[in-house]
């Protein structure tokens, strides 16, 4: 099926099965390769991009639900001349992440969530990440990195 | 940042209470703003340009009708954008709530709004007189639409110039701050390229 | 895994949607519970019916007092709704504890009752409040309170070519005060048991969640509280409706919790 699709800002045509996924879509088709797979079940979190606006999980959806519609992905973050976004520059400060396999997914769940809540609690900020898997880091420095950046924003 | 206006719309009630869901019709009433007329599974796909002096900053995001109380003329939108240009990002919830004062509607209109980007540097005060410029400026369109009068262009593209509206020594602040942040932008790429 | 392959269809009304369901194809709405499935393969429908741009399914309002949740609405639209908070705290303590944020940008309310899954908070809060439910067919419609509704483990009354289309939900008893709580073993994963109360003068609701193969009324509890009987009472006998000890003292906790917190 035909499909036009808004990928962090450029138009993208193109020719997908209804079953691939839009994590696959993004990932061989696009070369996005930032929004990375872990469960493909909706649990971990590692596939989060935005569609318009919103943290979805990638995995969970089809390719064609995307058509005429607007996704964002990490690679959208850094700005053009590669300075990194407040919230990247901030894990990095804080050490929120080591592999940085989960990095994306926590990124695109949590930039919505530092723009909307910069007040939040250190109890609010846990249960925004609620829906991330982290295996390495023991999320301590995450939550560091949020209450950063958001700081930062004011 | 939470904001609240209050509009009056010289129109009964009823009339402008079925206008206001009607959101394509709102919209065109919104100068800067333009609107695919064709929801989706409840959503509007548009785009906003706000300009304040040199400065023009659109937007392209979604609207929705967020939820609505039939029995106290209460309507809730949910709005979210993206810079077309850049790293910024809106969101608003907007309450709308209806009342009647002699022949016309009193519309109070309650915006928790958060900006990223460049806009939101602009500081909270900046962020009311132009929310206040563009409801005001709505208000007189609505009516205009609501009487059946073709509007003056303020749809379909045309950039909703704040400045205009905003005055004086508001007008100076923001130029000021918008000259800061272009001249800083300007230092950082030049000192970032040595 | 990935999916096996399907047809999909996209229609953008509801008349479009009713034309082309039936015995293989499958509705998709937020796809959080179906997905899942078809990636691993344990569903493979035929015909894949993709509801999400069908205007008709996606309002949230209240009229002459009653709440009418269209099928497509969202657990984060439910969530952030100030009308749902005013009249049906309820639903907003409920999906609060539904999944995570990016489960809930996508889920709906017509998804998740439709599942039927009885760990499903949802389901369990709507039956608390009464809740009734439309079902359209090309035939016409049927209205079906919860109990009909939810019929077994992923089981509901709809037929193959019907709907969900909306969720009506009555009136809170005046002097309502309502409490949802669950447990489960981490945050966002499925509940093991939880609770939904309402408790008002002269009325009581306590639905059990995990209990049963659909959300269970606890039916001598409810009586039991209109009574006069006390938490701990009420507790008590909405737990001995449980076969397993320890589910069963998990299930008394937190009634017993749900009914302190809407004061019982």
């Amino acid at each position: 099926m035909r499909i036009g699709v808004d990928v962090n800002g450029r138009r993208k045509d193109a020719d997908v099965e209804p079953r691939t996924l839009l994590s696959d879509f993004l990932r061989h088709d696009l070369g996005l390769t930032g929004t990375h797979v872990g469960c493909e079940h909706g649990v971990c979190g590692a596939c989060t991009v935005q569609v318009d606006g919103e943290p979805v999980r990638s995995c969970l959806m089809f390719a064609v639900q995307v058509d005429g519609r607007s996704v964002r992905t990490v690679e959208a973050l850094a700005g053009d001349d590669d300075d990194l976004h407040p919230l990247q520059q901030a894990f990095h400060e804080h050490h929120a992440l080591q592999c940085g396999f989960c990095t994306p997914g926590f990124l695109m769940s949590l930039e919505p969530f530092v723009r909307d809540r910069p007040d939040a609690s250190d109890e609010e900020i846990r249960e925004a990440l609620a829906g991330n898997a982290c295996r390495c880091t023991g999320y301590e420095g995450i939550v560091q990195a949020v209450r950063g950046a958001a700081r930062e924003g004011r | 940042m939470r904001l609240r206006n209050e509009l009056e719309v010289g129109a009964p009630l009823e009339r402008t209470w079925k206008t206001l869901l009607d959101v394509p019709r709102v919209a065109r009433a919104l100068p800067g703003a333009t609107i695919d007329p064709q929801a989706e599974g409840g959503a509007w796909r548009g785009t906003m340009k706000v300009k304040l002096g040199p400065v023009t900053t659109e937007y392209a995001g979604t609207v929705r009708i967020q939820d609505v109380d039939e029995d106290d003329r209460v309507a809730s939108y949910r709005v979210e954008g993206r810079e077309a240009r850049g790293q910024g990002s809106a969101a608003a919830t907007i309450t709308t709530r209806l009342g009647t004062v002699g022949g016309a509607t009193r519309v109070v209109v309650e915006t928790d709004m958060q900006v990223t980007g460049r806009q939101a540097q602009l500081g909270r005060g900046l962020m009311e007189e132009v929310a206040g410029a563009i409801l005001g400026d709505f208000a007189g369109r609505l009516e205009r639409e609501l009487r059946g009068d073709a509007a003056p262009d303020g749809g379909g593209g045309e950039a909703l110039d704040v400045s205009r509206a905003v005055r004086g020594p508001v007008l100076e602040r923001a130029g000021l701050v918008l000259a800061g942040l272009i001249a800083g932008l300007a230092l950082g790429r030049w000192v970032w390229r040595r | 895994m990935k999916p096996a392959p399907f047809h999909y269809e996209a229609p953008r009304t509801l008349d479009a949607v009713l034309a082309l369901l039936g015995e293989d194809a499958k509705v998709l709405a937020g796809g959080q519970s179906l997905v899942p499935i078809m990636n691993f393969r344990l569903a493979r429908p035929a015909t894949l019916v993709d509801v999400n741009r069908v205007d008709e399914l996606a309002h949230l309002r209240k009229r002459d007092g009653v709440l009418h949740i269209g099928a497509l609405t969202r657990h984060a639209t439910l969530e952030r709704s100030g009308v749902v908070a005013r009249g049906w705290p309820l639903l907003r303590q409920a999906v609060r504890h539904v999944g995570h944020p990016q489960i809930r940008s996508r889920g709906t309310v017509g998804g998740s009752c439709a599942h039927g899954d009885p760990t499903a908070e949802l389901p369990v809060a709507l039956t608390a409040l009464d809740a009734r439910f439309h079902l359209r067919s090309r035939a016409g419609e049927r209205v079906v309170d919860a109990a009909q509704f939810f019929v077994s483990h992923l089981t509901t009354a709809l037929h193959d070519d019907e709907l969900l289309v909306e969720v009506e939900v009555p009136p809170l008893p005046a002097g309502a005060r309502t409490a949802f709580v669950e447990y489960a073993r981490t945050h966002g994963d499925w509940a093991l048991a939880g609770a939904a109360v309402v408790v008002a003068p002269g009325h009581a609701a306590i639905v059990l969640l995990g209990a049963a193969p659909t959300p269970l009324r606890a039916a001598d509890a409810e009586a039991a509280l209109a009574a006069g009987a006390g938490a701990a009472e009420a507790a008590r006998r909405a737990g001995a409706l449980v076969e397993d000890e320890w589910r069963a003292a998990l299930t008394s906790s937190l009634v017993r919790r749900a009914l302190e917190e809407a004061g019982a």
